[in-house]
């Protein structure tokens, strides 16, 4: 009986309309360089003053899960990620589209962004306030070692030596500790540069870096095949290569879900993170780490079903205590509060009905999004046939506006112009790209969560482990990076950097 | 000063004070789009307000009001992009009470001569909030602990000389104890610091009684008291801190819709006359409920007069806790 | 002999990390703490400087200049690139968006490699699209500059 009347509520025509529109406008933003998911939903907001709380949600959630698959696209074709969330397999996804398969990797990560979002809502539904009791245990010591922890997962995804990746974590930790700092409120390495304060966010960092360095790159390489002339497969080769690729990687694809569901769900913790740490433990337990990085689809599937999954993890927190995973929870809490509704523990039973429909609306949206996804997919797909000439300058202008939109100061310019010089002088140095995007990414979560702690225990460093989890936590994370420096440091000193690399080669 | 308008003498005032304004010719209406800054990010409180703000003048003039989030710098950024733009009515923005706040603390020289204040949008009261499982049930328990133990305790809420530092500081100084009795552990905003207060990271959080109520209505966490002199309809239970503690202190933040310094007075008082308006809608009565916040409205001359009393008076508390530059 | 492209890698980082250092050495602290503003980019700055060593060891041991995977290299177009890209930057606000973006596809096209007449039709076509995108759908404040008298 009650199941009869969700399903009438799921499946209202207004309801899957809004749904269908949102994911196609999700597909749209998802896949322009530098424009992200939340600000797709940010701009979403005045519509949904005009729905009720249901189609509101629904709204939020389609755009969100679409915006964060349809970041693989220009990843792809063009090498440009979409999102932060699409960044961790980026190199990957493009080689197999240079490669003549273009169609085929798309549909596989539109497949495993679809099962994961589909992984994130069940979980959600059944275990949302388990995990979030889980999540509220964690303080800034938890959040420091966890990040800490993160930051490892650069020397997985380079696929270059030891020294290469951890000068590129280092450059981009760098590039996070420009801006005021947390503890006194001193403004680093800004210049004098008012909109620097906030520090250069990893939008306008992620387009210089990847999509400037890659304009730079085609503008002085003479190599035709760069870009213009990519074969394109046919539709159903594409879809059954997908399919099957899919169908050999479950247990990969669960495990991944699952763990971008947790990964969502912990505080400062997003898609973009549950991408990366997916991507590296993929690698760590596959047959075939070599692979990685040259155009391999497992890391694809890995990474992009935890992405989706994080979207639907990141509610967790945000429906049970009212405190946001992520900026698009945080946006999604108001539209709630002003529809009258109070997310808390008490929402699961003073509107359970809402709650369901949510997740009905959540599931809903994930299926959509494969039609969605797939016309972005056949349209994106147009783009190969352009000219370079009229393709590249269209990307650097879109680029471009992008970073402007976002920080709404030309000085956005500026800061893609220098990443971008940067980003290409460290392809020319073969230093990877990828770990210095993630020490963007989690360089102030780091700094922010150790200072905080060493305020809290005023400077006395054994803080860190006074509390069970963290002490756990803490102590992984050492002995891992202990593993990971006496590696590099037995790599050099036997000269055997060196020697890897040529083996890698063949 | 203060008014809180009931929705029936509000809208009697407006349609006096139309009356009125027809006289002074407040007929500006923009006629391509304009871009309203918010300084604080999106998903916060200014920026909710702010939002709902702009899409009702822009259904009202008919030219879009784009918002656009300019954070950084703990408001710096914002304000002065505020300040610096032209002041033809097509850049406005949300100004907050950090303007009274950030050139004490040595951040910028920008102060509230620098804008133009066209209506009070939001008056934002802190609030003391421990954790459900915290010894302390009471204010004046948790001052008698920090007055015997200066040092032991923590709190949180925004950075460090944030407006929300500035209200525990100031509370603690004006109850005759050390400022930095409660230690204050800098944070980026409220929602961190409410984790770390759950997570049992700090033991206090004096952020915005709306930001922590879903954690209160949840028993997650407790309100000790409200750091204003009237009571919040949300959550009546609460103790204020002008009746329980002797020096009656209070602060409240608030949110502005401001132009820049210098703009024509034609403009200034269109924008105000159609912000009033907005304010004594049952639109903006349903969200203002729905956010757990009091309608609030004030003339411009009132708006001017209180950002300026505001200034000295934050100003002498950020003397007395020694965080002056 | 050595690999002398991670030699200069290997040193362009090492400067960079005592760059920061030296840097951060200036930034203050509070109240006596042992840890402030300058401990992160200390830190991150001895990272700089040990990946640099590592970096400069491996071409070391690689003996040799070692092949680029890519063919020959075009300064004149990169630079070019560049030039468009701080043009924009200057020419965004006083000149406006659809002046500065018309003039920018126009040049990046030529330095594409496209002909005259399709780098035209680009620059008439593309800040239009791309105002109806950002302008008007997206509600991207895009400055209008010379253009403010016709603004819509």
């Amino acid at each position: 009986m009650e199941l009869v009347t969700l399903l009438a509520a799921v499946f209202e025509p207004q309801l899957l309309l809004t749904i269908l529109l949102c994911t196609l406008y999700g597909s749209f933003v998802g896949a322009m360089p530098g424009l992200t998911a939340t600000m797709a939903v940010a701009l979403l907001v005045p519509f949904t003053y005009f729905m009720d709380p249901v189609q509101a949600v629904a709204a939020i959630v389609a755009t969100t899960t679409t915006a964060i698959f349809a970041g693989d696209i220009s990843g792809a074709l063009l090498r440009m990620p979409g999102t932060p969330a699409s960044a961790a397999y980026v190199e990957d996804a493009h080689a197999l589209a240079r490669a003549g398969r273009p169609r085929t990797t798309l549909f596989v990560s539109l497949f495993a962004a679809s099962i994961g979002g589909i992984i994130g809502v069940l979980l959600l539904a059944s275990a949302t306030p388990l995990l979030a009791r889980i999540a509220s245990r964690f303080s800034s010591d938890e959040a420091f070692w966890l990040a800490t922890l993160g930051l490892s997962c650069a020397v997985f995804v380079g696929g270059a030596s030891v020294p290469r990746n951890f000068a590129s974590l280092f450059i981009g930790l760098a590039i996070a500790s420009v801006g005021i700092d947390v503890a006194v409120g001193h403004p680093r390495f800004t210049f004098g540069i008012n909109d620097l304060y906030d520090g250069i966010s990893f939008i306008p960092a992620m387009i210089g870096l990847f999509a400037i360095a890659e304009i730079l790159r085609n503008a002085e390489t003479s190599d035709p095949t760069r870009l213009g002339q990519l074969s394109v497969e046919p539709l159903r080769t594409a879809l059954a290569g997908a399919w099957g690729q899919i169908r050999q990687r479950k247990l990969g694809i669960l495990r991944s879900g699952v763990g971008g569901t947790f990964i969502g769900a912990l505080p400062g913790a997003g898609a973009d993170i549950a991408a990366w740490i997916a991507y590296a433990v993929s690698r760590r337990l596959s047959k075939t780490p070599e692979k990685f990085g040259r155009g391999h689809y497992e890391g694809i599937v890995d990474g992009g079903t935890a992405n989706n999954a994080a979207v639907a993890g990141a509610w967790t927190p945000a429906l049970v205590f009212g405190i946001p995973g992520d900026s698009v929870t945080a946006i999604a809490i108001g539209v709630l509060l002003m529809k009258g509704l109070t997310p808390g523990p008490n929402i699961f039973s003073s509107d359970a009905m809402l709650v369901e429909t949510l997740f009905g609306a959540f599931l809903v949206a994930n299926v959509v999004m494969i039609v969605s996804g797939g016309l972005a997919i056949m349209a994106a797909s147009r783009l190969l046939r352009v000219p370079r000439s009229m393709l590249m300058p269209s990307v650097l202008l879109l680029s471009m506006i992008g970073a402007y939109a976002i920080m709404g100061s030309v000085t956005a310019v500026w800061i893609v112009l220098g990443l971008g010089l940067l980003g290409y002088l460290m392809t020319l140095a073969r230093i990877p790209i990828a770990p210095a995007v993630l020490g963007v990414v989690l360089g102030e979560v780091v700094e922010d969560n150790f200072m905080v702690s060493m305020m809290k225990a005023q400077g006395d460093l054994t803080g860190f482990f006074d509390r069970g989890t963290a002490a756990v936590l803490g102590v992984v994370t050492l002995a891992v990076w202990g593993l990971l420096l006496f590696r590099a440091a037995r790599e050099v000193i036997s000269g055997g950097g060196s020697r890897s690399r040529e083996t890698e080669k063949t | 000063m203060l008014k809180k308008t009931s929705l029936v003498t509000a809208t009697a005032l407006i349609a006096g004070a139309g009356a009125a304004a027809a006289q002074d010719s407040c007929d500006w209406t923009p006629d391509r789009a304009v871009t309203y800054i918010v300084p604080w990010g999106a998903g916060g409180g200014t920026d909710a307000n702010s939002r709902k703000l702009a899409s009702m003048l822009e259904e009202k003039w008919g030219q879009p009001f784009n918002v656009v989030n300019r954070t950084g710098g703990n408001g710096v950024t914002g304000h002065s992009a505020i300040a610096r733009a032209d002041p033809d009515g097509y850049t406005v923005g949300s100004v907050t009470v950090e303007i009274n706040t950030m050139h004490w603390v040595g951040l910028t020289d920008l102060t509230y001569e620098d804008v133009t204040p066209l209506a009070l949008v939001d008056i934002v009261p802190a609030s003391v909030l421990v954790a459900d499982d915290s010894q302390f049930d009471s204010l004046s328990g948790l001052l008698d602990h920090a007055r015997e133990n200066p040092g032991d305790l923590t709190a949180s809420g925004t950075s460090q000389g944030g407006i929300w530092h500035l209200a525990l500081a100031g509370m603690l100084n004006a109850e005759g104890l050390e400022p930095d009795a409660i230690r204050w552990i800098p944070s980026q905003g409220a929602a961190p610091a409410l984790q770390e207060l759950i997570a049992g990271g700090v033991d206090v959080a004096t952020p915005a009684l709306s930001e922590g109520k879903g954690l209160v209505e949840a028993g997650d966490a407790r309100a000790l008291a409200y750091m204003h002199s009237e009571p919040m309809e949300a959550l009546p239970d609460v103790p204020l801190t002008a009746e329980t503690l002797d020096s009656g202190w209070t602060l409240a933040a608030y949110i502005t819709t401001s132009g820049p310094a210098g703009m024509p007075d034609n403009v200034a008082c269109s924008y105000a006359q159609a912000i009033d308006e907005i304010i004594a809608s049952d639109e903006w009565a349903e969200f203002k409920a729905s956010r757990g916040a009091e309608v609030v409205s004030m003339s411009r001359d009132e708006l001017s007069a209180y950002m300026a009393e505001k200034d000295e008076t934050l100003g002498e508390v950020i003397e007395a806790v020694g965080l002056a530059q | 002999m050595a690999d002398t492209r991670d030699l200069v890698t290997g040193s362009a980082l090492c400067a960079l990390g005592a760059a920061m250092a030296i840097v951060a050495r200036g930034f203050p602290t509070v109240g006596g703490m042992a840890y402030g503003p300058d401990l992160f980019p200390t830190i991150v700055a001895v990272g700089l400087v040990a990946s640099g060593l590592g970096i400069a060891a491996e071409g070391l041991a690689a003996g040799r200049n070692r092949p680029d995977e890519d063919g020959g290299r075009r300064l004149g177009p990169l630079v070019g690139i560049l030039a468009v890209i701080a043009f924009f930057a200057l020419a965004l606000d006083p000149l406006g968006f659809h002046i500065a973006a018309a003039i920018s596809l126009l040049c990046s096209v030529r330095l594409f490699g496209g002909g005259m007449v399709a780098g035209t039709a680009l620059a008439l076509v593309g800040p239009v699209v791309l105002h109806a995108v950002f302008y008007s759908v997206l509600r991207v404040p895009l400055p209008w500059g010379l253009l403010l008298p016709v603004a819509w």
